[in-house]
């Protein structure tokens, strides 16, 4: 809503009053209007059926605006990550959204990049589909040149420098990284849109991620806790990110339908999916 | 942002016969931090919320505590207005509830439904130029249910109230089927008047939202939205619930920059005894040791 605020100041003091810039890919509002030479009035659309019958006017025949277009948009949807003493476990919903509509509830944010480290993404789309290919090229020449598949801490720096290569037009993607380090124990990564990047304990991202964030605190690092910290096993963490999901889903528009869970331990990487409400 | 300019949080829960507020104590301008409410001891009593805390709280009767977050100079403004409305309406002598006063309708304490009632006109008479706050009330309010009195027979003076069947579980009790075989007219329904929790939280033009768990409202809703929804459950009472609600509050408090630096949280117990009494009310305070930034 602020860009389109801001469009309409910057049209107004190029054009005049006469201009309402309406149409943008952010999915502004549209309001019919009509200028007659002399004044702007608003009406509604069965008034003027424009030249081809339609009843749509493309920006000619009626008051002219401004359409502006925007490269990024908001696909939904939540990714969390959290580390053990020898796994990790990162969840992500599989609702993909556009506006206020859904586009498919069966879409899948996580991405394995290899058998130790998985690539959860929130954010839109066709940048993360993007990055991942990016990713994944990268990834292969490695295990090329070096002849053994790359280290998760490894993959973490690629991953922030690859990011900060379109810091100037930058990959709408909100990444978490979880994996197993070279040592044998859980990590998770994570980052901003431009490849700022940093190890934590847990990590989420994503429109449910100020839902899940505080929650997370509380029980993952046991703060503001006076009972004694313990190692959580891994099967109770997905019990945690079940609930963590729940509740996510419950307050967040963008998130919900179904939840994919994924273990990744030395042994591999195990999938699992929680089914969450359809609204 | 006029709502998140002077910061602050409210977080209110409801368990079984008891509901509690959470409130913190920043005040700032923007990014600047003024006042943290740990000088107010104006009272000689070295407790945190008392006189100092900046968070605007209002107790029209032992029943209802009414809180509100947003621009404090529109906080102090509608607290103004809401204490003259409050004067004429509920402080009158028989609305506080004092028995023994003029008449049993006189002897009634206005309900939290009520008081949320005006207080939504008053927001809304500010349509065009609104107050930029997000009251929250939190209250018990007296609800009768019916149960069923076991009678001796006709023209007898024992009547023992025992509660055969309350609607409220609707489980079917042998005594209930046996009480049926007899007369029809050997039974009389009373009603029970018990306190219920009412929670309500509107936004700055009086728009209501009630609810049965929680409410919450100010700059970190959205993180107490997140743990209030993950920590409460059903039917919590007195020590537990505070202990819910000053933990979803914590929690979602260590996040957030324009809330903190303490957190009270005020407890409101309806009365144990074997009727509800309404008048057996308690509210108590509880002060919570958190982060201080």
């Amino acid at each position: 809503m602020t860009s389109l605020l801001s469009a309409t100041a910057a049209v107004h003091s190029r054009n005049g009053e006469a201009c309402l810039p309406i149409h943008n890919s952010e999915g502004g509002a549209t309001i019919p209007v009509k200028f007659d030479g002399q004044n702007l009035s608003v009406g509604h659309a069965e008034q003027d059926m424009g030249i081809d019958g339609s009843g749509i006017d493309h920006g000619i025949t009626q008051a002219p605006y401004e359409r502006r277009f925007s490269p990024y948009e908001f696909n939904g949807g939540t990714t969390l990550a959290i580390s053990g003493p020898d796994y990790a476990v990162v969840a992500a919903d599989t609702r993909l959204s556009s506006g206020y509509s859904i586009l498919s509830r069966d879409v899948s944010k996580l991405h394995p990049l290899t058998e130790k480290c998985v690539l959860g993404s929130a954010g839109c789309k066709t940048d993360v589909d993007q990055l991942r290919s990016v990713l994944d090229i990268k990834m292969k020449v490695y295990k090329h040149n070096h002849r053994k598949p790359m280290a998760t801490p490894s993959a973490a720096q690629m991953l922030g420098n690859t990011l900060y290569m379109k810091r100037f037009f930058p990959y709408y993607s909100f990444n978490v990284l979880a994996g197993i380090d070279s040592e044998g124990k859980g990590a998770v990564y994570s980052y901003d849109a431009i490849g700022s990047f940093e190890r934590t304990p847990f990590s989420a991202s994503g429109s449910g991620q100020s839902f899940l964030i505080p929650l997370m605190d509380n029980v993952i690092s046991h703060k503001n806790r006076l009972d004694e910290k313990r190692d959580l096993p891994a099967d109770e963490v997905v019990e945690i990110v079940k609930d963590a999901f729940l509740t996510a889903g419950e307050r967040d528009i963008y998130t919900g339908d179904a939840v994919e869970i994924m273990i990744i331990t030395n042994d591999g990487i195990k999938r699992e999916t929680f089914q969450l409400k359809a609204d | 942002d006029p709502s998140q300019f002077n910061g602050g949080s409210i977080l209110a829960m409801a368990g079984r016969n008891s509901v509690a507020i959470a409130i913190d104590a920043r005040f700032g301008l923007g990014m600047q931090t003024i006042s943290t409410g740990s000088d107010g001891d104006f009272n000689g009593n070295g407790r945190v919320s008392e006189g100092g805390n900046p968070r605007i709280l209002q107790l029209p009767n032992s029943n209802v505590l009414l809180a509100w977050t947003g621009l404090y100079g529109d906080g102090i403004g509608f607290a103004e207005e809401m204490n003259v409305q409050l004067a004429r309406k509920v402080r009158r002598a028989g609305c506080m509830g004092f028995p023994g006063s003029s008449g049993s309708i006189m002897e009634r304490k206005m309900s939290p439904r009520s008081i949320t009632m005006l207080m939504s006109h008053l927001l809304y008479r500010r349509r065009n130029a609104p107050y930029y706050i997000e009251p929250v009330v939190v209250g018990l309010e007296t609800v009768c249910i019916p149960i069923l009195l076991e009678t001796k027979g006709l023209g007898s003076d024992d009547i023992r109230p025992k509660e055969l069947q309350s609607t409220l579980d609707g489980n079917p009790s042998d005594q209930l089927i046996s009480t049926q075989k007899e007369s029809a007219m050997t039974q009389q329904k009373v009603y029970r008047r018990i306190q219920k929790p009412f929670l309500c939280g509107t936004d700055m033009l009086g728009a209501q939202s009630t609810s049965k768990s929680f409410v919450c409202s100010g700059v970190a809703s959205r993180s107490l939205h997140g743990t209030a929804e993950a920590m409460w459950k059903p039917d919590l009472e007195g020590d537990e619930l505070v202990e819910v609600c000053g933990r979803a509050f914590v929690s979602a408090l260590e996040r957030d920059i324009l809330s903190g630096y303490g957190a009270v949280v005020y407890l409101i117990q309806g009365g144990k005894g074997e009727d509800g009494a309404e008048d057996d009310v308690q509210i108590t305070e509880y002060v919570l040791a958190c982060r201080n930034d």
